[in-house]
């Protein structure tokens, strides 16, 4: 089936680095390819804990359903990697009221289209359907909120899905092979650093008992986030939650405890080779801080901005650095001196406790299989450029016209049902306040370019960072090419 | 951090992929106000919905006739002029086009398909004059200077190389090059280094003269903008377009050619993705509809499918698996895709076919198809909550030659499909003996 979905998901300058999957909540973060101060969010609070976030959209009788749990792949023990992500599948295994796919085969006879979907600290799952189907959709999420049934009958066959799954997302692809590898080497002692689809030997492993002691520990209304978009209002979700998700019990809920990333303090690189590269690229991770307000130190040293300004700020420099022809790096490394395919920058805030910023490139096609130290080279180059545009060229004229560029964006979103309730639910699943996003435009105005040079210089001067490179086997490089330089040093990058 | 999301299927995104069949297999809310529109000078047509709760316009353009027309050595300059429409045009070169779209958020986008070239624009109403003028700009005069061409050509080069080690590449070209052996679709839409090598400036002028004519074009136009302004703008774009093309071109029907015995390429691996095939209907063969149905049952989108029960939910063989309609403007099949383990895709194929010869022999059952009717339509509206998805819709069905009629009355073609149609199309059409599978993959014989 993927065959046919490559030449539409695949944008030709600044999205061919990297697979998909990591770009699949790009744009919908804090700086969404389309948002809003526009986004008019109304809010309440059940009894029983749950929040409740509804934005209105009469554009089509139509609603969307999602509800946030604030668990992820982050949350699991050790030795139980994939866990929260197979949870996640075995939530359309039934409960004691309806058996297995059953709730399924209700919402598409209903005409509802239907999924979910696992990150590091959340979990969504949603429904898009006729508005006058949201009682029922309420109904069914409520009820697999608190009355899973599972047995290894039908468990286990779905642990071989979930192989099937790493099979696909990771083990077919190089790329993401490699940045397993890199993540594992960016967090050392932070939960972040093992994959969010898990280790295969502990996916294996994984039980029917581990995916129910899990559920019962973090699935309760006190601990999730009910959105709903279209054509309703508050009064009526309000009403309508009370009487389904209203029914469930609060929990005692475990404390989110998460080993602290340390400050980082020594360069570190990764390469990966591996059979199938036909096109080497590197990546670099700087360790950086997230939009939320964390009190204890962690990852990074003490930052210099409150964090949601520095997160804003990260964001436009990575917006001027590398998103658009006229960004300054693919001006001058892509357009005009034509030293790499692609070059790019890419910051997400939207994680509970930590995040990184990434620049990566691909080099140009050449008839000889470029190696490790090209590689470096060309590391070295981008990050020289981005020295001399901090140091030399960036102008407030620069960072108006990305705001003014950004806020235009912002205003496609009411043209889309879920873009909106997908930006707000995220945030709040990961306790940043809902004026993070409501707010978006005017913040925006509020960051000054000595704003985003403090914050450049902050991220790009941590004494840590990770590099990445991918690469072919050894021989194929060596048959190639002249030299073997593989044991050259990172060529000095830094400051 | 991988702080990426997986989610439970990849089932939404095919919808999305094959979005241009499905809307011309579906078709609209009866009560949509689509309005035929026509340009006087031009006389260039479009179909129209007025929307004005948000401040957006958007205009999707279909021109039949793609990558089909590439002349013989310069395979993949559909895609190349694809790359390029916003790579300089009219007063502005390659840097000021893009600033404009940048600094008014317009996005104007191209896709290069075999039997068609799309190019859709969306701005905010208050940007709309820029907007069109880009457009106009990127139909009338782009440049394609030479570095320009260097730039996307080095792009389209580097992903011919992870082509050949893509699993889904190897298996689409692989695909093509049995089941079209010899037709105008066995040729790659990326092309290949000799024939990209040789494509210049002046073979881009003339190809995007062939390709871009008002008689080739279908439009659908939504938004905050009425038919009077819709048909003006409809005459500035195309004023300056040729009006049609100077020469036909002459490509045969292809049943696609199908082997009993699977095929291997072998490539290791860890993992095998494998495409079936057989011979599907038309969009316009009164069978169509019946089929669609079918195929819901079969191997539609969603949970409920019957390949997705048996491959996935009892068994765990795969993360997907589903079959669609394919159908072309120069063939049309019936497919399916599946990924496993290389060990156990026998088991998955003996599966598929085990469903598929059930079907054809028993058909569907009554709840089964009144479950498929109600999903099918009432799903159908949520395609119908943006702008763009609008106006892909309105413009893939004019593409398709269909009445406005066959619009409206979309959802009571797929009412009327009665359980004996279905069984009776699942006889005639399935063909489980001849469903021609082809893997990427480690050879399990071996």
């Amino acid at each position: 089936m993927l065959t046919h979905l490559i030449t539409f998901s695949v944008s030709r300058r600044f999205a061919t680095l990297l697979p998909v999957i990591s770009f699949l909540i790009m744009g919908q973060m804090v700086l969404p390819s389309s948002a809003t101060a526009f986004i008019k969010a109304d809010t309440a609070i059940l009894e029983n804990g749950l929040e409740i976030i509804v934005i209105e959209n009469h554009r089509a009788p139509v609603v969307s359903h999602t509800i946030w749990y604030k668990v992820g792949g982050a949350d699991e023990e050790i030795g139980k990697s994939g866990l929260a992500h197979f949870l996640e599948h075995l939530l359309f295994k039934g409960t004691e009221k309806r058996r297995p796919g059953e709730a399924s085969e209700i919402i598409a006879r209903n005409g509802g289209e239907e999924n979910a979907f696992t990150m590091m600290d959340v979990t969504a799952y949603y429904q898009n359907i006729a508005r006058d189907k949201l009682p029922l959709m309420m109904e069914i999420e409520a009820d697999r909120m608190v009355n899973l049934r599972l047995s290894d009958d039908i468990v286990l066959p779905e642990r071989d899905v979930i192989l099937e799954e790493r099979g696909t997302r990771v083990d077919n692809s190089p790329y993401a092979l490699m940045d397993e590898e890199v993540q594992a080497a960016l967090y050392r002692n932070h939960p972040y650093g093992i994959p969010l689809i898990g280790w295969r030997h502990e996916m294996a492993a994984l039980t029917t008992q581990d995916a129910l002691d899990f559920y019962q520990k973090w699935y309760a209304p006190n601990n999730a986030i009910l959105v709903v978009a279209g054509d309703t209002n508050l009064a009526e979700v309000v009403k309508l939650a009370k009487e389904t998700y209203g029914k469930v019990p609060a929990k005692t809920l475990p404390a989110r405890h998460r080993a602290i990333e340390p400050p980082q303090q020594s360069e570190r690189q990764i390469i990966y080779r591996h059979q199938r590269v036909q096109q080497p690229l590197f990546v670099r991770h700087y360790p950086a801080p997230v939009a939320r307000h964390i009190p204890a130190k962690a990852f990074t040293s003490e930052a210099p901005l409150p964090a949601e300004k520095m997160a804003l700020s990260l964001q436009i420099l990575s917006k001027l650095l590398s998103d658009g022809s006229n960004s300054y790096l693919y001006k001058t490394l892509v357009f005009e001196q034509k030293k790499m395919t692609s070059v790019q920058t890419h910051y997400s805030p939207s994680a509970r406790d930590a995040t990184s910023f990434l620049i990566s490139a691909t080099p140009l096609p050449s008839e000889t299989m470029p190696d490790l130290a090209a590689l470096q080279a060309l590391e070295k180059l981008v990050m020289s450029h981005i020295r001399t545009y901090l140091q030399e060229k960036i102008s407030q004229e620069d960072v108006d016209r990305a705001v003014s560029q950004l806020i235009n964006q912002l205003k496609y979103t009411p043209d889309s049902l879920t873009a909106g309730a997908r930006m707000v639910g995220l945030a709040r699943a990961v306790d940043l306040p809902l004026s993070a996003i409501t707010d978006l435009p005017e913040r925006l105005k509020k960051i000054t370019l000595s704003d985003i040079k403090q914050s450049a210089q902050f991220v790009l001067s941590q004494p840590g960072w990770v590099s990445g490179y991918l690469l072919p086997p050894q021989q194929i490089e060596a048959a190639t090419t002249e030299k073997m330089t593989d044991s050259e040093p990172v060529a000095g990058a830094q400051k | 951090m991988n702080f990426f999301k997986i989610s439970r299927s990849f089932l939404t995104t095919i919808m999305v992929a094959a979005a241009l069949s499905v809307s011309a297999i579906g078709a609209s809310q009866a009560e949509m106000p689509v309005t035929e529109i026509r340009a006087p000078k031009t006389g260039v047509k479009a179909w129209l919905v007025t929307e004005t709760a948000t401040p957006i316009i958007s205009i999707s353009m279909i021109f039949k006739g793609g990558a089909n027309l590439e002349p013989d050595n310069k395979r993949g300059m559909t895609r190349l002029m694809s790359y390029l429409l916003d790579e300089g045009a009219g007063d502005l070169d390659a840097l000021a086009f893009q600033q404009k779209l940048e600094d008014y958020a317009i996005q104007i986008s191209s896709s290069a398909q075999r039997d068609y070239f799309r190019i859709s624009m969306e701005t905010l109403s208050e940007h709309q004059d820029i907007a069109f003028d880009l457009l106009h700009k990127a139909l009338t005069a782009p440049h394609f200077k030479e570095d320009a061409i260097d730039r996307m050509r080095t792009h389209m080069l580097v992903s011919l190389k992870r082509a050949k080690s893509s699993p889904h590449s190897l298996l689409d070209d692989g695909w093509r090059d049995q089941v079209f052996t010899n037709h105008v679709y066995q040729h790659k839409l990326r092309g290949n280094a000799k024939d990209l090598n040789n494509i210049t400036t002046q073979d881009l002028k003339e190809y995007h003269r062939l390709l871009l004519t008002q008689k080739s074009v279908a439009i659908g136009i939504t938004g905050d903008i009425d038919a009077k302004q819709a048909e003006k703008r409809l005459d500035d774009l195309f004023m300056d377009v040729p009006a049609k093309r100077e020469t036909q071109s002459n490509i045969a029907f292809q049943k696609p050619i199908l082997t009993p015995v699977q095929t291997i390429l072998d490539h290791d691996f860890p993992q095998s993705n494998a495409l079936f095939t057989q011979l599907g209907p038309n969009r316009k063969d009164p069978d169509f509809f019946p089929a669609y149905l079918v195929n819901h049952i079969l191997g539609g989108s969603g949970f409920t499918s019957r390949l997705t029960q048996e491959v996935r939910e009892k068994k765990g063989l795969a993360y997907s698996v589903s079959s669609y309609l394919n159908p072309m403007q120069f063939s049309a099949t019936w497919q399916g895709a599946v990924a496993t383990q290389a060990d156990r895709m026998p088991q998955s194929i003996e599966i598929i076919r085990k469903v598929w010869a059930d079907m054809r022999e028993n058909g569907p059952t009554a709840a089964e198809l009144a479950d498929a009717k109600t999903y099918l339509i009432g799903s159908y509206a949520l395609g119908f909550t943006s702008n763009d998805a609008i106006a892909s819709r309105l413009a893939a069905y004019q593409y398709q030659n269909l009445p406005l009629s066959d619009f409206h009355n979309r959802n009571k073609f797929i009412e009327d499909v009665t359980l004996e149609d279905a069984k009776k199309i699942a006889r005639k059409w399935l063909t489980p003996e001849n469903l021609s599978f082809i893997i990427v993959g480690k050879d399990w014989q071996k």
